[in-house]
């Protein structure tokens, strides 16, 4: 498998840097660095939301979540992700309408503009922050983690993380997000081509499709159906997931910008449709693989499993390309993370563009480092912290969604819930608040409280107006 | 009104009211697609029969949905109001 790794790696590696030689222009504007100067078509355009969208996540995260809480995992994520394609056009037409009139540099500034006040860009930035710094650390040390477990004793496995964010800033730095959009384009590419393989394998070893089912309902028959054997997919915890997964588009910064930089209209619509598409097919091979897990590491660890069945079960070239697959999917969603706080820095920044775009590649080296050490501190729970972040940031979805459907200046009163809703989910994940209320699940009454406040603010306006 | 849909994908028969209309009857859709998810006509608790294709019952009857909102999305972008106003 060492020497497929060498020659799949290498190649892989080269086509980064191709990718980024490409975008670098000594003369190129600030914009074509932070937002590949608007241009982006919707073959690449679905390829780069799909792979700072999935990534390592749904590698690594949702296989294992199909083992051990059955097919309620595609409720969780492939619907949700059905209802945010939708979303993309509704939502898309009405920011890129907006847009048309304020320029958009990044989600922080371009809310700081229709406020016209600086609170809303402060308090967008510091929630994605706080929930982006994580997810990319987590997907940081799965990777190294698998890396250091399967190289054992070749290097220490916080040297796998540096070797990581090394590559990713390197290529970020010259290339800037047109780079950056390449080679997610690339990794989506070979996130689709590995995942199917080993798929099909999983279900080559049982025959057919029908016996791996078998197998399952003959292991354990709960995870073949709702809520699962440990309980996890109660209609609230599917609920609460689909609106924090269905607001990405709106709260994501990374994936807002996706949306806004796209060609045009027509463009968006081929991406979100093939985005679907897309997202079908990547997530029905993670049930595969998850339910030939389910049967053959029944109670193994989830670091087993993967090893088990994204490599050794694999031929030699399948387990190597799994290697590389990894490696990009972990890559691409975290350049996609850290790279969008660099742009919603500079979106809130003043002055020159050089010395803008100099302050950026700072800011972007300090958001590498942090991500690298809270990547040595975080747990293992790859999907649910995945969701945790889609939360965290779902907390702003009224403050972005007033913004670019009202015609008027919005209400900064909307910022209130927004804030205080961030302020009881930071508390409740800290266990300082309690996770449910009664026999309702936090984060469920939280969209309660901010479609209620969001409401309040717009009749309230609306009363005020007519006086 | 159906006649118009059929007639107007990919091409330009309806006009803007007729658009909007439908466009928002699709919101509505999606909106309904969505609360029938999280019913027991999709994830019935602790049921997996009947199976489609070996596949459970919640596996298959979620693959449809996932499916009708791509069908959804791509019936959406073709009577979009707003559909080539930022063509460039």
């Amino acid at each position: 498998m060492i020497t497929w790794l060498i020659i799949l790696g290498s190649l892989f590696i080269l086509a980064l840097l191709v990718a980024s030689v490409r975008s670098y222009h000594k003369k190129r504007t600030l914009d074509e660095f932070m937002l590949a100067g608007f241009n982006i078509g919707p073959v690449i355009g679905v390829l780069t939301f799909a792979a700072a969208l999935f990534s390592a996540f749904i590698f690594m995260g949702m296989p294992d979540m199909f083992r051990t809480d059955g097919v309620g995992a595609w409720i969780f994520l492939a619907v949700s992700d059905g209802g945010m394609v939708f979303l993309i056009i509704w939502f898309g037409y009405h920011i890129r309408k907006k847009v048309k009139t304020t320029g958009f540099r990044g989600v922080s500034g371009f809310l700081t503009g229709l406020y016209e006040h600086k609170l809303p860009g402060y308090l967008f930035f510091i929630t994605a922050f706080l929930f982006l710094v994580p997810y990319a650390a987590i997907q940081i040390r799965g990777i190294s983690i698998f890396f250091s477990a399967t190289f054992e004793g070749a290097l220490p496995e916080w040297s796998w993380a540096i070797i990581i964010v090394g590559i990713m800033l390197v290529y970020a730095e010259i290339g800037g997000f047109r780079a950056i959009v390449f080679s997610d384009a690339i990794q989506g590419t070979v996130l689709l081509v590995v995942i199917w393989l080993i798929g099909i394998t999983c279900i080559c070893s049982f025959g057919s499709v029908e016996s791996l089912f078998t197998a399952v309902e003959r292991v354990k028959p709960s995870l073949l159906s709702v809520p699962g054997p440990n309980g996890l997919f109660t209609v609230q915890f599917l609920i609460a997931s689909f609106i924090a997964i269905v607001l990405i588009p709106v709260t994501q910064p990374q994936l807002t910008t996706r949306v806004v930089v796209i060609r045009n209209f027509r463009s968006l619509g081929r991406m979100a449709v093939s985005l679907g598409i897309f997202a079908i097919v990547i997530i029905l091979s993670t049930v595969f693989i998850g339910m030939y897990g389910a049967v053959n590491y029944t109670d193994a660890s989830t670091a087993d499993f993967l090893a088990g069945a994204l490599l050794f079960d694999q031929k030699e070239i399948v387990g190597a390309l799994a290697m590389v697959g990894l490696f990009a999917a972990c890559l691409s969603t975290t350049n996609a993370q850290i790279f969008a706080l660099g742009t919603e820095l500079r979106s809130m920044m003043k002055g020159s563009d050089k010395t803008i775009l100099r302050n950026t590649r700072i800011g972007l080296f300090i958001f590498a480092i942090i991500a690298l050490v809270f990547s040595t501190v975080m747990s293992d729970e790859l999907a649910l912290l995945a969701r945790t972040s889609f939360t965290g940031t779902s907390m702003m979805a009224p403050v972005v969604l007033l913004a670019v459907l009202t015609k008027e200046k919005p209400h900064l009163s909307v910022l209130f819930f927004s804030a205080s809703g961030l302020a009881i989910l930071l508390l409740s994940l800290f266990h300082i608040l309690p996770q449910e209320i009664g026999r309702f699940r936090i984060d469920f009454l939280l969209y309660l409280y901010l479609a209620a406040g969001t409401a309040g603010v717009l009749v309230w306006r609306s009363v005020m107006k007519n006086h | 009104m159906l006649s118009s849909v059929v007639t107007g994908f990919g091409k330009t028969t309806m006009n803007l009211s007729q658009r909007k209309s439908i466009f928002r009857m699709l919101i509505l859709a999606a909106l309904i697609l969505g609360c029938i998810t999280f019913t027991p006509l999709v994830i019935p608790y602790g049921k997996y029969e009947p199976a489609l294709f070996h596949f459970p019952y919640t596996l298959w009857t979620g693959l449809i949905v996932t499916l009708l909102f791509v069908l959804l999305t791509w019936i959406a972008i073709r009577i979009h109001p707003g559909k080539g106003e930022d063509e460039s």
